[in-house]
């Protein structure tokens, strides 16, 4: 009995037949359209038919073509998205895996500074074992024998394409296979490519013991080390950088220094006044100042401003002095009154180191009316009302209003002479500007050299700001000779004369030394680095 | 006949508005300040390689004679902070007196809230080192010796203590610039900064800056200003010799 | 809304054209002097905030043990000072022999540094500069200094009776006017920027 021939679509209701009817017919036209494309696949899959190309990629075709360009890549290219600006400008300098290119030279110039610093901490190492992070991998991988390479890692010899892993070899070869890859036993035997499991997976032994430790290599504990000395310098306290550079101009520094320092000592220690005094001529502003003190009356209230900073005390002082022992001469009312904070504590220092024993002084018969606080708005209001100004006068000086010789004060000109005892420039200008307003007479200003210069400028004009002036040390010893009574100026003419030359003398060798063989030194460096 | 102080801030308002809102066409360049354009160079620099950049204010408060200085100096040390604030060592601004102190903090903090990182700042990032010029400066020398601050920008009101930052800012080869509206300052700077602000330079900062349209049209203003004043004088010195009289 | 930044700009314009309007009207002149005897308060208690504020950095300092033996000695040393001042008055013997003998000597001391610096600033200058104003600021410099006094116990009549004061009274006056009305200039186009609201340092 044969098996009856099923029909699997006999079953079916008519318009589902028809529909497989039809798929099927349309899967056999597919099929053999299908291989008739593949018949031409190989002469036009790679050129894109011109009548398939759209139009935007046509035309940026023609335009590269008529700058000359003749690379499609090129011509595609315009359409990709814009490359950011710093890739196009700058290509990276990606190194290639090759031992040359990565040698030391163009190693360091793309390392940063941070990482060549590490480096020369650790010099000793970097000339014998020290590898470097980025380079002497490659040397070492370099160093491994050929015969510890497995066979695939093993280079191409050119000389034999055979040995090639991608050689697939010629039709005409022996067959590729070594008579290893055959097995030989069992039943697989004769077949070929049979998976090796069965050593593997039957093996039978202890299970291998990892150990916990954690394994390094030494390349990788160098670069450890490296990364750990790095983080640690970041976390150091920076040490005075000054002190470790240019140990030479350090040196040659500390020689000038002292050379100036003697020259201020040598002619206190010797005790002769040597250096001729200043020609009265030469400073008539002194003069003027000297004329208006020598005429005030006996007991004449003058406000005196102590514009003076701790650091300038000294050479202010050197002018005060001979000026304020000449209002003290004329028994004149000092009241004083300063704008720095340290101001009335100098003023105090000035009166108890060079006038303690004046009579007026040591009866405390001047007035200290203390720190005016507020800078340029204070000075303007202390001159247009003096008496609503807030003063932070000190204990002693309680009420300092109250006392007689204030008592007829009422406004900044009530004074016989406003006298500005000022190291700055600035703060003397501060109080011309804020004061003259309120006053009918000019000011006298005792100043240190150094603002000398922009105080002129107030001399000499009408009306009158600045009557009289003496500025620095010179400006001091010029009073004193006015007066003929040389004492303070004793103790520094003769080192402001010693310094001023080795000043001079070290300006001149020193720009020398800078110019003639420190800097030809610097550019010959330079060439020998270029 | 002298011209009235209110007619002559009338006419500085009037320009700086003038100049402020005129496009000018393509001659709208800043004359050429080298200092400054190295000043922005630092800038840039210290923000690139993470390091910090001190502003220092000067002793003078905001009642001094030179306060605006010191506002000169607020004005660089808020676009200092708009473009470094969010690195690693944040501008620093030193003063040696407390109201400018206290604006110093009020510039930093809105320029954090505005940028965004309100949450960042610290007062102690405006800091007052001490309260007497030397003391100022002395407590300033530390940050720039030990090389925390690579470059030192010195504009506000200073004395000769400038030369102590500079001469600091040189042993630890950094940079510094300086500007002070005192003369024996700007001498000292001449010697001892390596880019010395004379004269009104040291307002010209927030226009190179870019702070704002207004710095810049200050800056022509006062350009405008002193080519006035320049003809002026000339005129006053030769108007005797042609026969003029008062 | 936040009204902190308009309220306080007009609170600082305000304030401002007051102070400048009290300048030119006799009527605001009382006015004027009273907000002046306001910024004066400010201003001292300003000086007080300062001093806080440098206490504040310094002991953060010690706390994050940076470089805190320098800041321990500033904070020991302060504590010292303002408790004598408190107790025994700014006059009194303490605070005297405290300002006399460590306050002066430092600060004198580094003045005497800086003579120094600039001496040597200003020989640097010959290998960093090379420009024409280099040599103008040098050539300058040492004719002041040869004018300023005997040399070594010489006098040199030249410089001390015609030359330096001919560059000090002449050329130094002229170019220092200059440079004091750039400053003016700048010092007016600041202040108009505050008083237009143009720069607001207060940090509206």
């Amino acid at each position: 009995m044969s098996t009856p021939h099923h029909n699997p679509d006999e079953n079916l209701p008519d318009w589902l037949r028809e529909l497989r009817r039809k798929q099927s017919e349309q899967a056999a036209e597919d099929a053999a359209e299908q291989a008739a494309a593949s018949a031409n696949a190989s002469t036009e899959a790679n050129e894109p038919a011109a009548e398939q190309e759209p139009d935007w990629l046509a035309e940026i075709r023609k335009r590269h073509q008529a700058d000359g360009g003749d690379s499609d890549e090129r011509a595609l290219s315009d359409t990709q998205p814009n490359r950011p600006f710093r890739l196009d400008s700058r290509p990276l300098n990606i190194p290639a895996f090759d031992a040359e290119e990565a040698a030391p030279s163009d190693e360091t110039k793309a390392r940063p500074e941070w990482l060549d610093e590490a480096d020369d901490e650790d010099e000793i190492q970097t000339e014998s074992d020290y590898a470097s992070p980025f380079g002497d991998d490659i040397d070492e991988a370099e160093e491994l024998e050929a015969n510890e390479l497995p066979s695939w890692l093993q280079p191409p010899s050119e000389s034999s394409p055979k040995t090639n892993p991608f050689y697939m070899g010629d039709f005409d070869d022996e067959p590729m296979l070594t008579p290893a890859e055959v097995e030989n036993a069992g039943p697989l035997a004769g077949l070929s490519g049979v998976l090796p499991a069965e050593p593997e997976v039957a093996k039978i032994g202890r299970s291998p013991v990892f150990s916990t430790r954690l394994e390094v290599s030494e390349s990788q504990r160098r670069h450890a080390s490296v990364l750990h000395t790095l983080i640690a310098s970041e976390t150091e306290t920076r040490e005075d950088f000054a002190s470790t550079v240019k140990r030479p101009a350090r040196l040659l520094n500390w020689l000038m220094a002292g050379a100036m320092l003697l020259a201020a000592l040598l002619p206190l220690l010797n005790g002769q006044l040597a250096a001729p005094r200043p020609e009265a001529q030469h400073l008539p502003e002194g003069a003027a100042m000297f004329n208006g003190i020598d005429t005030l009356p006996a007991g004449a209230p003058v406000l005196v401003v102590f514009d003076v900073q701790t650091a300038l005390y000294g050479e202010v002082r050197a002018a005060a002095s001979p000026v304020i022992s000449h209002l003290l001469d004329r028994q004149a009312r000092l009241i004083f009154i300063s704008t720095q904070p340290t101001g009335p504590a100098l003023a105090e220092r000035l009166l108890q180191s060079d006038f303690a024993q004046v009579p007026l002084v040591a009866s405390n018969d001047y007035i200290s009316l203390g720190y005016l606080p507020g800078g340029m708005a204070a000075v303007r209001s202390f001159a247009s009302d003096p008496r609503s100004a807030p003063l932070s006068a000190p204990a002693t000086f309680t009420q300092p209003w109250q006392r007689a010789s204030l008592q007829a004060i009422q406004s900044v000109d009530d004074f016989a002479l406003v006298l500005l005892v000022v190291s700055e420039g600035e703060d003397a200008r501060m109080w011309l500007e804020q004061a003259t307003p309120e006053l009918s007479k000019g000011l006298m200003v005792v100043s240190s050299a150094q603002a000398a210069p922009l105080l002129r400028a107030y001399l000499n004009m009408q009306p009158s700001i600045v009557d009289g002036l003496v500025a620095g040390v010179s400006g001091g010893a010029h009073y004193e000779r006015l007066r003929a009574k040389e004492t303070f100026s004793f103790i520094y003419w003769d080192s402001y004369s010693y310094q001023l030359g080795v000043a001079i003398l070290v300006i001149l060798l020193g720009g020398l030394y800078g110019r003639v063989i420190h800097t030809p030194g610097q550019a010959n460096k330079a060439k020998v680095s270029a | 006949m002298m011209p009235s102080p209110l007619a002559i801030l009338a006419l500085v308002v009037a320009l700086m508005l003038l100049f402020s809102v005129w496009k000018g066409g393509k001659r709208r360049t800043l004359r050429n300040i080298p200092a400054l354009q190295r000043l922005q160079r630092s800038i840039e620099l210290s923000v690139e390689d993470g390091s910090r950049l001190q502003v220092n204010l000067g002793h003078g408060g905001i009642l001094s004679t030179h306060s605006a200085a010191a506002l000169a100096g607020l004005t660089l040390l808020q676009q200092v902070a708009e473009v470094a604030a969010d690195s690693d060592l944040p501008p620093v601004a030193t003063s040696g007196e407390g109201t400018l102190m206290l604006l110093a903090q009020d510039t930093l903090r809105s320029t954090y809230r505005r940028i965004g990182i309100a949450d960042q700042f610290n007062l102690h990032l405006a800091q007052t080192t001490g309260t007497t010029p030397f003391a100022y400066a002395a407590g300033t020398l530390p940050s720039v010796l030990d090389r925390t601050a690579l470059s030192t920008a010195m504009l506000g009101e200073f004395g000769p203590e400038a030369g102590l930052i500079a001469d600091a800012a040189h042993r630890s080869e950094g940079f510094s610039i300086g500007g002070s509206p005192s003369l024996s300052t700007q001498a000292v700077l001449f010697a001892a900064a390596h880019e010395p602000l004379l004269g009104e330079e040291l307002y010209a900062a927030g226009a190179y800056t870019k702070a704002s349209k207004m710095h810049e049209a200050s800056l022509r203003t006062q350009d405008v200003l002193r080519w006035v004043l320049i003809l002026l004088l000339l005129f006053t010195a030769i108007s005797p010799l042609l026969g003029g009289s008062e | 809304m936040n009204l902190r930044a308009p309220l306080s700009t007009a609170v600082a314009i305000g304030f401002g054209l007051l102070v400048l309007l009290g300048i030119f009207i006799p009527d605001l002149a009382d006015l004027r002097n009273r907000i002046l005897t306001w910024a004066m308060l400010l201003a001292a208690m300003a000086l007080l905030l300062g001093l806080l504020n440098l206490f504040q950095v310094h002991y953060q300092r010690i706390r994050a043990k940076e470089k805190s033996v320098y800041s321990l000695v500033l904070i020991v040393a302060m504590v010292i000072t303002f408790a004598l001042t408190l107790l025994q008055g700014s006059d009194s013997a303490s605070a005297e022999w405290v300002f006399n003998y460590i306050v002066v000597p430092i600060e004198t001391s580094l003045m005497a540094v800086l003579a120094i610096s600039l001496t040597l600033a200003a020989a640097r200058t010959f290998q960093h500069r090379t420009d024409l104003m280099n040599l103008v600021f040098i050539g300058t410099l040492l004719v002041l200094l040869l004018g300023a006094g005997p040399l070594f116990g010489m006098e040199l009549p030249y410089f001390t009776g015609v030359l330096s004061p001919y560059i000090n009274n002449v050329l130094a006056l002229g170019a220092m006017r200059g440079l004091l009305m750039g400053v003016a200039l700048g010092t007016i186009t600041t202040g108009v920027r505050i008083l237009i609201g143009a720069d607001r340092p207060y940090g509206a």
